[in-house]
């Protein structure tokens, strides 16, 4: 049972994200601004909030500065502004995820189900052995397989490859030939063809959210790929 | 303080005062030096009578009187003129003190006589004294024995001391005032000169500056010309040292002259500069420059505010429609959201209504249409304002390709459409920001897709051109392009006129404007059905 909280100060934004994420699992509580957020998170116990930005009151960032001295709980923000600023902005003052409006209503179920499995998960025990964790990514040498906040990801041998060159150097951009070289080994490199750039948007589509803005495996563009651990 | 005493009448009183002391001091003197003459100071009373008494003299008994009192004074006369000086001394401070002064007021009251330039003064009592005593010597025996000699020469002495007084208490009086110097007739003469110096010099400036800069440097050349000649015409008398002088004094003066010029050029050169590289503040310091230098640093002056104002205008304009679309784009986002919402929710409904079905996903299609719109314009806005942030960095073209064609070539083919990619065998790099170009790919991919002719083949290639390199994209078109390359990068200008597909009309627009914010260029060409777009950036 998972305690959501969704504060928006449009009325109907709050009763449509609670129809979407409807299950018999979640519970949950709805607050009009920041204040009333606070004082829901003061006295329940909230496992993950949805939370607008530009709200009367108090806005979501001081609630939000407001709600991290007292809950760990992921925050998702929900917010009409898009500039990097505000997005740096909520992320610095501790938010885990960042939702631009207008989104899509799926999009939002999926990150409130990555967040909710990675906090539920949080100190559920140690990685395998001999497995490489960037985020919420596990890849296991062992047994070949990759798990993204606990739940399997199925993967084609070069994929697999792939994603383990970059998991093992987190941070570190890798160009097309770089990875082309490594994975393929023998395989001459083939100038005019986009293999690399395929197998990675092909991973892309299975482990991220919205494989159009990666959170995890990020295009460099004009430079390569890496990827990220993001926030703890 | 207030001078309690200083009334016309104390004045007067102290004046008087002090000139019988001056006479009694010299009474004194003139005593003490008759006596010492006469022999009183060795002789005692009776010896004096025995020299001096004639019984036959019918006179005598005053002459005994008179050495009488000659010997009651000879010494007490000391005491008397001591006191008299001290006197004198006395008055003459406190009419100095006084001079200028007036009861019950502070400042400095000059009274007539000080408004008469003091070296007209001194003049007057200096000759007026002279002329007296000439005067005087030339109407009487110069002998001064008789009584009415010297009681004349006395009443001259005495003019002159009244005079001499006066003229110091005027003297006390303009130093308290401060215009001792000033009130003079020399400094007067001096200070009308100066005037007309600077009047003769203005005007001459006056005159060069309205010259234009030729006929002043013709000026110049003339005046060295004529120097030239005076001193060649100096030759002729032989005397080859001052020759040698004069030439070396005008080269130097002349290499002066030059080596400012050169430096103030040099100066106004660096600010023309900045200027040029779109430093508006740097200020150009006209100080030290002279004639048409000085005013075409002032221009250049004038030329850095007048364009910094203007610039200034501009970015302010530019941000506040900037800030005005990224405004509402914000209102208009949250009620989209709802709508997208809510449409989804609809569409998510049991129902058998085919209609229903239908409508639903029309209202689906348009918001997400009109949530890119929204996105787009203000990126648009924001492109063409050059608000946007640009980090550049070296980057590989060929990964530009390989990366944009790693991202659309599923995307292609779905739409019926070949992806065909060709690069050099030779490596390059550019500045690029990746995000930023990756919008640039993203739109002209895009625009691929929605307008090339399904069943047709999508070249993407690189090459280096000179010091360029060059990306093209060329797709055949599946509508007819009755239509300008350029008015096809104008904004909300679409191929299609129809306008019934996806798309706004800014994606090409965008496009140009994050090129042109890197640093490189975006150009399109139409040819028949073949549509080309030619990014271009410059080699590192």
């Amino acid at each position: 049972m998972a305690n959501i909280l969704i504060c928006d100060d449009e009325k109907d934004i709050v009763r449509a994200l609670k129809i979407y994420l409807t299950d018999p699992d979640y519970n949950f509580f709805e607050a009009y601004n920041g204040k009333e957020a606070l004082e829901i998170v003061k006295r329940e116990d909230i496992h993950l909030i949805l939370l607008d930005v530009m709200m009367p009151v108090m806005d979501g960032i001081t609630a939000m500065e407001e709600i991290r001295k007292i809950s760990n709980a992921p925050i998702i923000i929900l917010s009409a502004k898009s500039e990097d600023a505000d997005k740096i902005l909520g992320l610095n003052v501790g938010a885990d995820d960042y939702v631009t409006k207008p989104f899509s209503p799926m999009e939002v179920v999926a990150r409130v189900r990555s967040q909710l499995r990675r906090y539920m998960r949080l100190g559920a025990g140690a990685p395998a052995e001999g497995s490489i964790v960037v985020g919420g990514l596990e890849l296991s040498d062992a047994t070949k397989r990759v798990t993204l906040d606990g739940e399997e990801v199925p993967l084609t041998p070069k994929e697999f490859e792939i994603l383990k060159l970059l998991m093992r150097s987190p941070g570190k951009v890798f160009s097309p030939k770089e990875i082309y070289t490594e994975v393929w080994k023998e395989t001459p490199y083939d100038l005019d063809s986009n293999t690399v750039a395929v197998h990675i948007r092909h991973i892309r589509e299975k482990i991220e959210t919205d494989p159009a803005q990666p959170r995890c495996l990020k295009v460099v563009f004009g430079q390569g790929y890496k990827i990220e651990g993001g926030r703890k | 303080m207030k001078h309690k005493f200083a009334t016309p009448a104390v004045k007067t009183l102290a004046f008087m005062a002090c000139v019988l002391c001056a006479i009694v001091v010299a009474g004194c003197v003139f005593g003490v030096v008759a006596l010492s003459e006469g022999g009183f100071y060795d002789m005692t009373q009776a010896e004096l009578i025995e020299r001096y008494v004639n019984e036959a003299d019918p006179n005598y008994k005053l002459v005994v009187k008179l050495i009488d009192i000659g010997v009651d004074l000879r010494y007490s006369i000391y005491v008397i003129g001591a006191v008299a000086v001290v006197a004198a001394i006395a008055l003459f401070a406190t009419l100095m003190c006084l001079s200028g002064r007036r009861r019950g007021s502070d400042g400095v009251h000059p009274g007539y006589l000080n408004k008469v330039p003091f070296d007209v003064l001194l003049a007057a009592v200096g000759f007026g004294g002279f002329g007296l005593a000439y005067m005087a010597s030339q109407l009487l025996d110069s002998s001064f024995d008789d009584a009415v000699s010297i009681a004349v020469a006395a009443a001259v002495c005495v003019v002159e001391f009244c005079l001499a007084l006066g003229l110091c208490m005027s003297f006390a009086a303009r130093i308290k005032e401060g215009t001792l110097l000033k009130n003079t007739l020399i400094a007067m003469v001096l200070k009308l000169l100066w005037k007309v110096l600077k009047a003769i010099a203005r005007g001459i400036r006056a005159f060069v500056r309205t010259l234009p800069i030729t006929w002043k440097a013709l000026l110049v050349l003339a005046a060295l010309f004529v120097s030239d000649i005076v001193i060649l015409s100096g030759l002729n008398y032989g005397d080859l040292q001052g020759f040698g002088t004069a030439v070396l004094i005008i080269k130097i003066m002349l290499g002066l002259c030059v080596l400012y010029a050169a430096v103030m050029m040099s100066r106004l050169r660096k600010g023309a500069r900045a200027l040029a590289a779109g430093d508006l503040s740097h200020h150009l310091d006209t100080s030290r420059m002279v004639l048409d230098l000085k005013a075409h640093g002032e221009d250049l002056n004038s030329i850095a505010h007048g364009m910094s104002i203007a610039v200034g205008e501009q970015l302010k304009s530019e941000r506040m429609k900037t800030e005005l679309i990224t405004n509402v784009s914000h209102d208009l986002k949250t009620p989209l959201t709802s709508i997208i919402n809510y449409a989804g929710l609809i569409n998510a409904e049991p129902t058998d209504n085919e209609n229903i079905k239908e409508y639903c996903g029309v209202l689906m299609r348009q918001s997400e249409r009109l949530k890119r719109l929204i996105e787009d314009l203000v990126e648009a806005s924001k492109a063409s304002a050059g608000v946007l942030d640009v980090a550049l960095m070296p980057c590989d073209p060929e990964v530009f390709l390989e990366q944009a064609g790693g991202e659309y070539e599923d995307k292609l083919r779905g739409a019926g459409l070949e992806l065909v990619t060709k690069k050099p065998a030779r490596h390059g790099r550019i500045m690029a920001d990746g995000r930023r170009m990756w919008r640039v790919f993203d739109n002209l991919m895009n625009n691929a897709c929605k307008y090339a002719q399904s069943g047709t083949r999508v070249y993407m290639s690189l090459d280096y051109i000179g010091k360029q390199a060059v990306i093209t994209i060329k797709n055949t078109s599946a509508a007819p392009l009755d239509i300008s390359a350029d008015e096809l990068m104008e904004r909300f200008v679409r191929g299609d006129q129809s306008r019934s597909t996806e798309g706004n009309g800014l994606g090409l627009s965008i496009a140009k404007s994050m090129a042109e914010l890197q640093g490189g260029t975006l150009r399109l060409e139409i040819d028949g059905d073949l549509f080309k777009a030619v990014l271009s950036f410059p080699e590192i």
